[in-house]
């Protein structure tokens, strides 16, 4: 709590104290309030959080309670069982984490807020008379629980974006869409879930939703391994780079900062998630077909001959030959690592495409590529600054590089801002090199 | 695995009828739920459950190493499970009549899986016929061990609220069992294709699909048990947990095939520069998968013993150029760097381990066996240096000549047990 600014601790009593208000007016508004379903479904919350769920590939996580949340928007017939059993399941949660108090009662609070008045738009919609025999429940409970849904999604997602954006700073607007984007799909499903088991209770009790709990323990447990062997499989593969470009000091580094460059460039161009992915992968391996270079050519100060030019421009193709070889990047390795040193003019290598032949995730590699090379020290000239690596772009914008991917890189600098690679050492003054990017 | 060997013509009617049974049977259940709702009627039943079948089965869930849980499990056992009802019987009528006709289950399923391997036929899947056949016997299983029960004790597996627990857990017992009968009998499918013990194999399978079986036992009883209540409205909500459950497993599968496959791609990274023979990785990779098979390892040891192949050599990028590969360095601080960038990834602890204890010898001369090197490590150096003495082939380096070569390191260099793995590999290839 000492790190947060006084508004942010204002709002986040204010949201404790609005869910407590409106949880009191849902109680005292529903005629069929129920405790021991409130009770029931908060124990459930309690043991589902101790199981949250990670999605792989960025997907954010969103927690299985909401499931049960829904449920017991059915099955008690309105927000206030919802609300009272988010409130205990989440309250009660903190004891086996160390969550600062003011995130632990911004947390209960805002998901009770959100599931209260999602039992409340149910009620508006459906009254607050509870199903007693599932077969009615279909269809007339999709209605409802739709409206139900879509107002917890947004209340949820809608609190958590404003905090982030008071704690961090930052659009709200970025914020939440970012929120609404990567977790809509979970929140569809989890809503279906949670008709199911509404279903289940209302005709067998709580002992027919442990059994639910089973498929869904599992493919949780299947989701785990997932997203930690994508964890495995990406340290692995920086690894691997990390040992691959070893072997020029003078390129250390470079393939992380392009891949971390890349990825911050496409996600301000606009490219979607799975394709921000992609190119972090093939910037991380743009440079792998290098290796095959020898040691002499790349560590050589001053100009190559044409001989040993010809031998580096052969790098594009070695190493589309080894990154094609991995199908999810095949389709990306034909275009970014083959094509990461063409030319806009036409005047670059191997195939000499000219401007929109080029495909775009090429073109911000390049654009990524050549930006940390100016930014670092090389053998024939000293590291530029931020600043100057950017005029240093723009200058060559329609010739060598694409206007509209140097101005997502801009913009991704602005947003994210960057440190650039590490002065290593004071070199000797820059050899009249041009800052080509190799 | 049975390849399909239909003509392209027989494939193209039979997939055409098999979707159009689908197609029609999705068709006519979703017209029913529409329509009928609540009501209920014993064909729309029989009907609505072949399609189910249909559909799960076709939902397949990857495994590793190429296999596949089909998912049709679940409603199979739920039909098994299932009570009759007359036509037109409400929620409260139809509780605790006879249970369908054993022939009627059989039926069901049948029609269902033949419509789904029709499917899989056009598509040119594989169509693991004996698979199905297990599938259906354990569902057989189901029904007619449901059937000697039931009428001992007709009021345990009543329906209604205050009989659930008891008959959740009744019935999920009675499945559990009957589908170990599952496991066995496809331990039994594989061990035709393998050499290692059948227990091994039994224990292999649970670990494999034990959480899926239980996933579609719990989705069985309960279908089962709200069958009565939802009635049309069953299965198209209990898609959504089996379709959850094959989601997961198909990123698992999609992640580790990405991860397999980059890191053949980079092992391949030193043999571009010129530092290993082209292809050894890859080849030394398959073999080492290969005598670890022959030993008895199973998966996950299976996947670390690949990656150790495949990285193996992973070392000698750090050499400064190629020329200088087979002189100067020793093989043990190339092992070492190798294991060193294995081990920076935090991940495989174990491929690291391999890794570097590639070099060391099965025993020194005038000591004891060294015990505490991985079987994973002896392998690996067996392979490589197989590959080593048999590629690029030449006069004096056939296949025969390598693994002679080999022997004459028995014992000391390499661990004999692994060689003789290795002889019976090249064996049963037809390499020698």
């Amino acid at each position: 709590m000492k790190s947060l600014p006084v508004r942010a601790r204002i709002y986040i009593y204010a949201v404790f104290i609005t869910a407590v208000g409106v949880l009191v007016f849902a109680i005292k508004n529903d005629p069929s309030f129920n405790l021991s379903v409130a009770l029931g479904f908060g124990v459930l919350i309690f043991l589902a959080e101790q199981f949250p769920v990670v999605l792989p590939q960025g997907e954010g996580s969103i927690s299985v309670s909401f499931v049960l949340t829904i449920a017991a928007i059915i099955v008690g017939g309105g927000g206030a069982e919802a609300g009272i059993a988010t409130a205990f399941g989440f309250l009660t949660f903190r004891n086996m984490r160390n969550v600062p108090l003011g995130r632990h009662l911004f947390n209960a609070g805002e998901l009770a807020l959100a599931a209260t008045l999602g039992g409340l738009a149910y009620q508006a919609i459906h009254g607050a008379a509870p199903f007693h025999d599932a077969a009615d429940m279909f269809p007339a409970v999709f209605l409802p629980v739709s409206a139900a849904t879509a107002v917890q999604f947004i209340v949820s997602t809608g609190l958590v974006a404003f905090a982030v954006a008071i704690a961090r700073g930052g659009k709200l607007r970025v914020v939440w869409g970012a929120q609404l984007r990567t977790i809509l799909k979970g929140y569809v499903a989890f809503g279906v879930l949670g008709i199911i088991l509404a279903a289940l209770h209302v005709e067998m009790g709580f002992a027919s939703v442990i059994f639910l709990l089973v498929p869904l323990l599992v493919a949780r447990n299947a989701f785990q391994s997932a997203a930690q062997m994508e964890g495995a499989f990406e340290a692995t593969v920086r690894s691997l780079i990390k040992a691959i470009e070893a072997k020029d000091e003078y390129t250390r580094g470079h393939a992380e900062r392009v891949a971390k460059l890349s990825e911050m460039t496409a996600r301000a161009y606009g490219l979607s998630a799975e394709e921000c992915r992609i190119i972090r992968y093939i910037a991380l391996m743009h440079d792998v077909g290098k290796l095959g270079v020898s040691t002499k050519i790349l560590a050589k100060p001053g100009k190559l001959t044409d001989e040993e030019y010809e031998h580096m421009k052969q790098h594009p193709l070695r190493g589309y030959e080894i990154v094609s070889e991995i199908e999810f990047l095949k389709a990306a390795a034909e275009t970014a690592v083959r094509h990461h040193h063409e030319r806009m003019d036409g005047r670059g290598y191997p195939d000499g495409l000219v401007g929109e032949q080029i495909p775009v995730i090429a073109r911000i590699v390049m654009c990524c590529d050549a930006f940390d090379s100016m930014t670092s020290t090389r053998v024939y000239r000293k590291a530029k600054s931020i600043e100057d690596a950017i005029v240093e772009l723009r200058r060559c914008v329609g010739t060598q590089f694409d206007p509209v991917s140097l101005a997502a890189l801009e913009k991704a600098i602005a947003r994210e801002g960057w440190e650039a690679e590490p002065e290593l050492q004071d070199e000797e003054e820059a050899i009249g090199a041009k800052a080509l990017a190799l | 695995m049975p390849k399909p060997s239909l003509s392209r013509f027989s494939s193209f009617l039979l997939g055409g009828l098999g979707f159009v049974a689908t197609g029609a049977g999705v068709a006519a259940v979703l017209a029913w739920t529409l329509q009928t709702g609540a009501h209920h009627t014993i064909t729309g039943t029989f009907i609505a459950f072949a399609v189910f079948v249909a559909v799960s089965d076709l939902l397949e869930v990857p495994l590793e190493r190429n296999a596949v849980f089909s998912l049709a499990l679940a409603p199979g056992l739920a039909f098994a499970l299932l009570r009759r009802c007359p036509d037109g019987a409400t929620a409260a009528t139809c509780r605790g009549i006879l249970p369908t006709h054993i022939g009627e289950v059989a039926a069901v399923f049948i029609i269902g899986m033949g419509a789904a391997l029709a499917v899989r036929a056009a598509t040119r899947r594989p169509l693991r016929l004996p698979v199905v056949a297990v599938r259906l016997l354990v569902v057989l299983g189901a029904a007619a061990t449901y059937r000697a029960l039931a009428p001992v004790a007709p009021d345990r597996f009543n329906f209604g609220p205050s009989h659930a627990p008891v008959s959740i857990l009744g019935l999920v017992g009675i499945l559990i069992t009957v589908t170990m009968l599952d496991v066995v009998l496809h331990a039994a499918l594989t061990v035709a294709g393998e050499d290692r013990p059948y227990g091994r194999l039994v224990l292999d399978q649970l670990r494999a699909t034990g959480p899926l079986l239980l996933s579609s036992v719990s989705v069985a009883a309960l279908l089962a048990l709200s069958y009565p209540a939802l009635r049309a409205w069953t299965l198209p909500v209990f898609m959504a947990p089996l379709a959850a459950t094959q989601f997961s497993f198909k990123q698992v599968a999609t992640i580790r095939r990405n991860y397999l496959q980059t890191v053949g791609a980079l092992a391949k990274v030193p043999e571009m520069a010129g530092y290993t023979e082209a292809g050894h990785s890859r080849r030394v990779a398959d073999l080492s998968v290969a005598i670890a098979k022959e030993l008895g390892i199973g998966d996950p040891e299976l996947h670390e013993i690949e990656y150790a192949a495949l990285l193996h050599d992973i070392g000698r990028i750090s050499l400064p150029d190629p020329e200088e590969a087979s002189k100067s360095t020793s093989t043990l601080q190339l092992a070492l760097v190798g294991a060193g960038i294995i081990e920076e990834t935090g991940h495989l602890p174990t491929v690291a381990r391999m890794v570097r204890d590639q070099h060391e010898p099965y025993r020194r001369r005038g000591e004891e066996v060294n015990r505490a090197l991985p079987l994973g490590a002896k392998i690996v150096k067996v392979a490589s240096a197989f590959d080593d003495n048999a590629e690029p082939p030449g006069p004096g380096r056939t296949p025969r000549e390598a693994v002679e070569r080999l022997y004459l390191g028995m014992a000391y260099d390499y661990d004999p047990q692994v060689i003789q793995a290795l002889a019976r590999v090249l064996e049963r290839q037809g390499d020698i």
